[in-house]
């Protein structure tokens, strides 16, 4: 098949251009620099969350509370609130104890303890706490349950291993550097071979001018899925090695759809509440799974976009540095109040794949309508649009090179 | 058989209408010359006889497929160099023409021989970025020759070479001509390049063909020649040229005289002047015959 060969050769080409190393190698030093910081991270969270450190903590805070409550002028209610806080730190502060004591807490009861607490707090009718509110508490009772069931010690604040460390990874990388990595990959795909003109030789050989743009397009988004995917696998295997894997098992709640509830706003709240049950809880191992999948898809539609404008306009070094341009303009200028409302159909709003998948999107910008299925629908329209663009483009103008 | 036919093609680019209706073919073994000065529209003929461009109106027929229906087809049939060629310069010698062999479907065997050919075998493994340009104008050569085209095409071949890489070139394309009876279409501002190389030469000019011709022994035929006489008395000179029948004309150029006549009739012109008692010092042909030619259907008439 000549598409083949073509892509092939598209291959060769792309491989042996500086480019490809030199984007390769920053990607690489990227991801070493948030595994390093990830690690960093830990070891200080591991230090306040040290018992000794916690203890001293609480200590400071029960004794400050106390002092508070000789205050004349405090009132009955504040007192009542504060009194209630410091039994409470004492009973963590006896945890704590236990703990350091050398006598471990079974997790699993203070897990069961928690349950039943929130259990009550859920049939507790007096409190009349909010649907969405409660909504969240029974699904947080529902991951508890999980963990209970499957016997998995919670993870509260996060243990670095490597499923946490790829999540961070993903949420670093997808705010800007994939959209910014890929551009730069792809921008000159096209308008490379317009500047020195070397399109002319590929373009008077007996194939048609869509095969050449497919192949170039297929070739450019593989390698650059590929790439970017190795690196993050070979990532996640070294955390591994040296942190530990973590527990692919681990619940994670996902899927979360938002809408509009103005009457939280008039009291300061998030104007966006969680829709009941939308949510769900899946393992952090499918989550991954799912994490890996969007994301291939966002590459391939900033592969897209890039590709378009190096079909589009003749100099490599124009269509590069706009190509970069839209991307920072697009993810800055959705952060403004007035843009908001059009962020759904952005395709760089989804480059975060975990708030994607997690539908916190719509929270981040107060766009309920920028759901994980918009989400995946506006991506793939995004590229069809482009490639079609592209395709029209390129066969139909006159090549004056 | 003709290998290339262009009939009646027009092309317009934006405002201005570069080629106004152009009409020429191309025999198999045949090498055809196209001769213009810069601007003229060479470039963008060649870039309608390979599909980079589309023509406004009429047809180009490459081996019977007309290039703008059957554009792979009639691409199959042609190997060519438009203007400088422009290869990957991070690959090497050797990997650009692989590319090239690979979409075409050709043996490692005939990219061997295309590379010894061309004389590139001692630096077809470096990269392109290290070559000269007569290097890169040979891998141009070889690239466009690989798969043994009935079309040949080369657009001012000769930018860069050396004298000797001149000749080899010429010996290459007079090979291929003779051997795989390939039709050679060479775009050129360079006289002395169509004049040795070329059996039939078209002049093109302001996108319309002056005038096709066939060369001979190395010459068009003329009907005209142009001689440069320089004597001391110039005014009875000029009188006496007035009564010659075979003179066509003549003007005053410094302290000479720049006379058209007709062909091989300058031996009669220095038997009348010395008859006529005139004191030449020198004559001599101003254009020979493909010069002659050029200037008279490029430049409009008579160069002063």
């Amino acid at each position: 098949m000549m598409i083949f060969t073509l892509i092939s050769n598209e291959i060769k080409k792309l491989m042996m251009r500086k480019k490809t190393i030199i984007v390769f190698a920053a990607f690489v030093l990227l991801t070493a620099a948030i595994g390093y910081g990830t690690y960093r991270d830990e070891v200080n969270r591991k230090q306040w969350s040290s018992p000794e450190f916690r203890q001293t903590n609480l200590q400071e805070s029960i004794k400050q509370r106390k002092q508070d409550l000789e205050d004349p002028n405090m009132t009955a209610e504040n007192k009542k609130y504060s009194k209630e806080e410091i039994v409470s730190m004492e009973q963590e502060l006896a945890n704590i104890k236990l703990e350091t004591s050398g006598k471990t807490v079974d997790w699993k009861t203070q897990l069961k303890v928690k349950m039943d607490e929130s259990q009550k707090t859920i049939d507790d009718t007096s409190l009349e706490l909010p649907t969405d509110q409660k909504d969240r508490m029974k699904l947080e009772l529902q991951k508890d349950k999980y963990l209970y069931d499957n016997n998995i010690k919670p993870e509260d604040g996060g243990v670095l291993s490597a499923f946490s460390f790829i999540q961070t990874l993903f949420l670093v990388l997808g705010t800007i550097f994939i959209a910014v990595g890929v551009m730069v990959f792809t921008g000159d795909m096209v308008s490379g071979e317009f500047t020195p003109p070397t399109m002319k030789i590929l373009l008077t050989q007996p194939v048609s001018r869509a095969k050449v743009l497919a192949s170039k397009f297929i070739a450019v988004a593989g390698v650059s899925t590929i790439l970017i995917l190795v690196v993050e696998i070979l990532s996640f295997v070294i955390m591994g090695l040296i942190f530990g894997f973590g527990n692919a098992n681990y619940p994670v709640i996902t899927g979360t759809i938002y809408k509009w509830d103005l009457t939280q706003s008039i009291y300061g709240g998030h104007p966006l509440i969680a829709v009941a049950g939308s949510s769900y809880i899946m393992t952090t191992g499918n989550f991954v799974i799912r994490m890996f999948l969007m994301q291939t898809l966002f590459i391939i539609t900033c592969v897209s976009v890039g590709f378009m404008l190096s079909s589009i306009v003749k100099s490599s070094m124009v269509s590069v540095s706009l190509s970069i341009v839209i991307v920072v303009a697009l993810t800055i200028l959705v952060e403004m109040p007035a843009l908001k409302k059009v962020a759904q159909y952005m395709f760089t709003t989804y480059g975060s794949v975990g708030p994607v998948l997690m539908g916190e999107v719509a929270m981040r910008y107060n766009n309920p309508n920028a759901t994980t299925t918009f989400g995946i629908g506006t991506l793939i329209v995004t590229s069809i649009v482009c490639y079609v663009i592209a395709h029209v483009v390129f066969t139909k103008k006159d090549i004056l090179i | 058989m003709n290998v290339l036919e262009v009939k009646d093609v027009y092309k317009r680019l934006g405002k201005r209408e570069i080629i106004k209706g152009i009409t020429f073919s191309v025999k198999e073994g045949e090498i055809f010359g196209f001769l213009g000065p810069n601007g003229a529209g060479k470039t963008t003929t060649i870039r309608m006889m390979v599909g980079l461009i589309a023509a406004n109106k009429g047809t180009i027929t490459i081996m019977g497929h007309e290039i703008s229906r059957d554009r792979e087809k009639a691409l199959s049939c042609i190997g060519a160099v438009v203007e400088n060629p422009e290869l990957y310069t991070y690959l090497t010698g050797r990997q650009n023409l692989m590319q090239i062999a690979a979409i075409r479907k050709i043996s490692k065997a005939d990219v061997e021989e295309v590379i010894g050919l061309v004389n590139l075998k001692d630096r077809i493994d470096d990269k392109v970025k290290k070559y000269s340009l007569g290097m890169k104008q040979r891998l141009g050569l070889a690239a466009a020759l690989i798969s043994k085209p009935k079309l040949l095409i080369l657009d001012e071949p000769t930018n860069g070479l050396d004298p000797t890489g001149i000749m080899d070139f010429r010996d290459i394309v007079k090979n291929a001509a003779k051997e795989l009876k390939t039709a050679v279409f060479i775009s050129s501002h360079m006289l002395s390049e169509v004049q040795q190389l070329c059996d039939t030469v078209a002049f093109i000019n302001g996108g319309l063909i002056k005038a096709i011709e066939s060369i001979t022994g190395g010459d068009i035929k003329q009907d005209k020649d142009t001689v440069v006489v320089v004597t001391k008395d110039i005014e009875k000179c000029e009188e006496t040229l007035k009564t010659l029948t075979y003179v066509h004309g003549s003007h005053r150029d410094g302290e000479s005289l720049v006379v058209e006549l007709e062909e091989d009739s300058t031996p009669e012109l220095i038997f009348s002047l010395s008859e006529n008692k005139i004191r030449v010092t020198e004559v001599y042909k101003k254009y020979k015959g493909l010069e002659q030619r050029y200037m008279e259907l490029v430049e409009g008439g008579m160069r002063e």
